[in-house]
């Protein structure tokens, strides 16, 4: 199966009439012999919470920052708006930035630090206090204006910095891991602050994080990255139930990976024979269609595979770690050959009844064991 | 609570000691000595009957040397507002855009000072002189016809004390500029603050701490300054420190050179006191 | 009840500062009643330390205190042969700065050098001791003109050095011969002269174009020099040191600087075209003497030491280093040919009649202090 590389348009693609708030075509970005990003293309709509999601190293903060203007690629082009930028300096793009760091300016409070960039564009007087307080009130700070950036909490600080950002109405607002420094609690309630205030403002935010978990709640679509190369573009579901390549199957929540040698292919199911000789029922996606004797890899999320031999693909395995969760119940069972299956169980009742070392039949469906591309 | 901890312990007394005791030796008791003398009365032949004698300070406020003061803080003031303006960029330069080159480039800024004054201002003389690279240049360039007198001239005192001066300021601006958090020069530049105005609204008065400290370091010392008027103004610029110099050792007047002394300081003092509580107050940068 | 007690530790607080600077204050005055300047007697003979070292000769040291460059190389080794004595020199610059480091209680200098008017001030300010001539057997080689100076009528407490006059090099080549200081203050000349920083030679140079004493204490007087010095400020390339000016006219800096004359004599033999000359109407004639201070360690070894000096080899070897001029009648015939002929060396009566020598002027010292510094500062 070779390589492909990301569409502009994936065949689940929204209507064509929708805006095009950030197009990247061809990008690539090297610094020195290192290649950060690497041929990307991407479509942002307008209106759309979009997602960068990638390991530390995988060009996603370098996409970020020259769509900013911290950055130029050395190929490609970046339009805003439908306007391109290249060589046009940030501050003269329609985007406005929260840094990992918030970079609150210290030697202001709160009030100037909001208004810093209202003033830089002549807005003065009430205009100016006035979107000033309004800000400072959507990001629930309101009061805090006279305050100095050191008498404020970590979070308090992060919402100077949106409040900063957003109060210049740019046409995209982009977050560069805003909540990486808050504390678990904190961070599930500002996930949901910025869906609702992303919502509220109506504009464009293209955020980038290393936590899949983090993206998948926020995301209206997301872009998986690798090693300066998009692996999928898609929403948070299909990106989930259909992953494309073994990295974004590894990469969002966990799943089990087999490979085998395609025996047969009938319209979309393909049957495959894994090593150790057992048949795989699979399904191929996109219409794909894989040759028989090639080496493919296939892909099935522990929540779909169950205990008992109700499903189309049956084997035998035996219990060797069981992990309570709480809400579930993670079981590692040992397929005869040595590999690994592993599967979870709602706890509907009190603990699932197995045991270490108990021999038990588990399946799952072939329409819920996918063939992967790559 | 209570003042746990807070109290003297032989430690403590042992380790202050010494420079508790080299600091009132050698700087508190000549202060408060020239203090006591700035009362008393000059002998005509030199000599000094301590006493109260307030005519000394009076004197102090003659036009004469009324001027000598004035000029001595305005060249002073002067010379550190050039010391910012050359050396502000120089250690802007280092500090932020140095990179490998950083620690070479401050150990170049340092090393004049390793060579003894006296051989710097008469390195001055002979490149300021009617024969010297300065004039041989101008005359070079077509600039000028013939020699003009460069050396023994109040520039030339100027130039000469910006030139021994600069590196106390470009240190402390150094040390303040390299703790500087270049994210933020980006963030300005995000909200739409072109090169100048993230310069002159975010990293500059970020950069405060460090300008005060030059600017001290400077502005005092110089305006006690009086061996590079000697020795490139050719005695032709009179300053307070050539005054005090003079009263000391010429005119044989000690009380009266003391009470110049202790004017300076005072206005020192007050000046420096002015200038912080200002930039300290004001609302740094703002709009 | 909070407040209370507040009040209570400012006003205890308060009552040890006042307290501890009352204590600290009495101290320190009591150190500064022992620290004052001593313009008194050092004590007498033998100064600080006794009579250490009593004894000249044998393996006594002299502290000589001098100007720079002031004796020949061979003056002090020959000395130190003769009488196996060590001898260390340190040297000053001005006679103030001289008679400030004596008054501080600069000690331990056996033999000092100042000049003529210092020496009347030394005395007055009880700062120099009487010397022995009967250690001084050789005072008869001093000449009758140097004998019983205006400072010292009665050479109490000096013996003369060496002498000179205060003038003019310039540079003849392109001046032409001059006889007067009037060039000095033409305007044609700007910048490429030179004045002594010295407040009673220069003021001197315009009280003598006015026709008036060197030593004039009419306040008239010293306002018409003054105003004569602020008008020739601009023209000056500065107010040096005389040894700084002979290099400037001798590397073509300068056309016309104010000189002394051991260097300006000098200068001028070893450079073409440059010329040394005693102006009229008037120049200053001055005379560097040797005087014992009162602290002196060694006092037998200062005698010697002057006695030496006095005696014709060394002092023919003296001024043949220095070029000045010299008190020494029986050095005479052992000074250099080249420089026995020249006039401004040994100048004629005529020429001898216009040099007045500097004097102290008691209280109006405070007026040309003042008015120099009114020159320099204008």
């Amino acid at each position: 199966m070779e390589d492909r590389r990301i569409q502009e348009r994936p065949p689940d693609a929204p209507p064509v009439d929708r805006k095009v708030a950030v197009a990247l075509s061809g990008i690539t970005k090297r610094f020195g012999d290192f290649v950060a990003v690497d041929d990307l293309n991407l479509d942002i709509y307008e209106g759309e919470f979009f997602s960068l999601l990638g390991p530390s190293g995988c060009g996603k903060t370098t996409t970020l920052r020259m769509i900013a203007g911290f950055e130029e690629p050395g190929e490609g082009e970046i339009s805003v708006a439908g306007q391109p930028v290249q060589g046009v300096p940030p501050y003269r793009r329609p985007v406005n930035t929260v840094f990992q760091s918030y970079a609150i300016f210290p030697h202001l409070n709160v009030f100037d630090n909001v208004a810093f960039g209202l003033r830089r564009a002549g807005v003065k007087g009430e205009e100016l206090r006035q979107r000033v307080t309004r800000a400072c009130k959507m990001v629930q700070l309101q009061g805090f204006e006279k305050r100095k950036p050191r008498m404020l909490s970590g979070g308090q600080q992060q919402r100077v910095a949106l409040a900063r950002a957003l109060v210049n109405r740019p046409k995209v607002l982009l977050l560069d891991e805003p909540l990486g420094a808050l504390d678990l609690k904190l961070r599930k309630e500002m996930q949901l602050e910025l869906k609702n205030l992303q919502h509220e403002v109506g504009i464009t935010f293209i955020y980038v994080t290393h936590d899949q978990e983090e993206a998948l709640t926020m995301s209206d679509r997301i872009a998986v990255m690798n090693e300066g190369v998009v692996q999928q573009v898609a929403d948070p579901a299909t990106l989930y139930e259909r992953p494309r390549n073994r990295f974004v199957a590894n990469f969002i929540g966990q799943t089990n990976l087999f490979s085998g040698t395609v025996e047969s292919v009938n319209g979309e199911k393909v049957t495959l024979v894994v090593p150790d000789g057992a048949k795989v029922e699979a399904v191929a996606q996109d219409g794909a269609e894989p040759e028989p004797g090639s080496e493919v890899h296939v892909a099935v999320r522990p929540e779909k595979v169950r205990f008992g031999a109700a499903g189309d693909n049956v084997c035998t395995a035996e219990v060797r770690q069981i992990v309570y969760l709480g809400v579930s119940t993670q079981y590692i069972t040992w397929l005869p050959d040595g590999r690994k299956l592993a599967l979870y169980q709602q706890n509907i009742q009190d603990a699932g009844g197995y045991d270490v070392g108990d021999e038990v039949t588990v399946s799952w469906d072939a329409r819920n064991c996918l063939v992967l591309g790559g | 609570m209570g003042e746990k901890g807070k109290g003297w312990s032989l430690g403590l007394a042992a380790l202050l000691g010494p420079a508790a005791f080299w600091l009132g030796v050698f700087f508190l008791l000549p202060l408060l000595l020239i203090l006591a003398y700035s009362f008393g009365t000059s002998g005509i032949y030199g000599g000094l009957t301590l006493g109260f004698n307030p005519s000394n300070y009076l004197k102090v406020f003659d036009p004469l040397y009324l001027e000598i003061t004035v000029r001595t803080l305005v060249i002073a003031f002067i010379n550190t507002l050039l010391c910012l303006a050359l050396g502000y960029p120089l250690a802007y330069f280092i500090a932020l855009r140095g990179g490998r080159w950083k620690t070479a480039l401050l150990i170049l800024v340092m090393v004049p000072f390793w060579t003894s004054l006296l051989i710097r201002a008469y390195a001055w003389v002979v490149i300021l002189g009617g024969n010297g690279i300065a004039n041989r240049t101008l005359q070079f360039l077509g600039i000028t016809d013939g020699p003009i007198s460069l050396i023994f001239t109040p520039q030339a005192v100027l130039m000469g004390m910006v030139y021994s001066y600069l590196p106390f300021m470009i240190l402390p601006l150094y040390a303040t500029l390299e703790r500087f958090d270049t994210s933020l020069k980006e963030a300005a530049h995000d909200l739409g603050a072109g090169r100048w105005h993230a310069f002159w609204r975010v990293t500059f008065p970020l950069s405060m701490p460090g300008v005060i400290a030059g600017s001290i370091l400077v502005f005092i010392p110089s305006a006690g300054e009086f061996v590079i008027p000697n020795l490139l103004g050719g005695s032709q610029t009179v300053l307070l420190g050539n005054l005090i110099q003079q009263q000391f050792l010429n005119a044989r007047d000690w009380a009266f050179g003391s009470a110049l002394a202790v004017m300076l300081a005072v206005l020192l003092l007050g000046a420096i006191m002015f200038y912080v509580r200002r930039i300290g107050t004001e609302k740094l940068g703002g709009v | 009840m909070h407040r209370n007690t507040d009040a209570k530790r400012i006003t205890r607080r308060r009552f040890l500062k006042v307290a501890g600077a009352g204590a600290f204050a009495g101290s320190t005055l009591s150190i500064l009643a022992a620290c004052q300047p001593d313009t008194t007697a050092q004590s007498g003979n033998g100064g600080e330390e006794g009579g250490n070292g009593g004894d000249g000769g044998g393996n006594g040291r002299l502290n000589f205190y001098n100007w720079s460059d002031y004796v020949a190389e061979s003056t002090i080794p020959g000395f130190e042969e003769e009488t196996g004595a060590t001898v260390t020199q340190d040297t000053y610059a001005s006679n103030e700065e001289l008679l400030a480091k004596l008054q501080a209680g600069g000690t331990g200098y056996d033999v000092i050098v100042p000049s003529d008017y210092m020496v009347a001030i030394m005395a007055k300010s009880d700062v120099i001791q009487e010397l022995d001539f009967e250690k001084i057997p050789n005072f008869e080689n001093v000449g009758e003109n140097f004998r019983g100076l205006s400072y010292d009528p009665e050479n109490r407490f000096s013996v003369p050095y060496q002498w000179g006059t205060t003038g003019i090099l310039y540079n003849q080549a392109e001046l032409g011969e001059i006889n007067s200081w009037d060039l000095m203050f033409d305007e044609q000349y700007s910048v490429q002269i030179a004045m002594i920083d010295d407040v009673r030679e220069t003021l001197g140079v315009a009280l003598y174009r006015l026709g008036y004493s060197v030593n004039a204490t009419d306040p008239g007087q010293l306002e018409e020099a003054k105003q004569m010095l602020i008008e020739q400020k601009p023209l000056l390339r500065g107010y040096f040191d005389s040894t700084e000016i002979s290099p400037q006219v001798a590397n073509g800096d300068i056309l016309l600087g104010h000189v002394f004359s051991g260097e300006g004599i000098l200068t001028a033999l070893e450079n073409e075209g440059l010329a040394y000359v005693i102006p009229s109407p008037a120049a200053t004639r001055w005379t560097d003497n040797m005087c014992i201070p009162n602290g002196a360690r060694n006092p037998e070894l200062a005698h010697e030491f002057i006695n030496y000096i006095l005696a014709e080899e060394p002092g023919a070897e003296l001024t043949n280093y220095t070029y000045y001029g010299t008190p020494n009648e029986a050095a005479l015939p052992l000074i250099d040919e080249e420089l026995q002929e020249i006039p401004e060396w040994n100048p004629p009566d005529e020429v001898f009649e216009r040099l007045e020598v500097i004097e102290d002027v008691g209280e109006a010292t405070r007026d040309y202090e003042r008015i120099f510094t009114e020159v320099k500062s204008s």
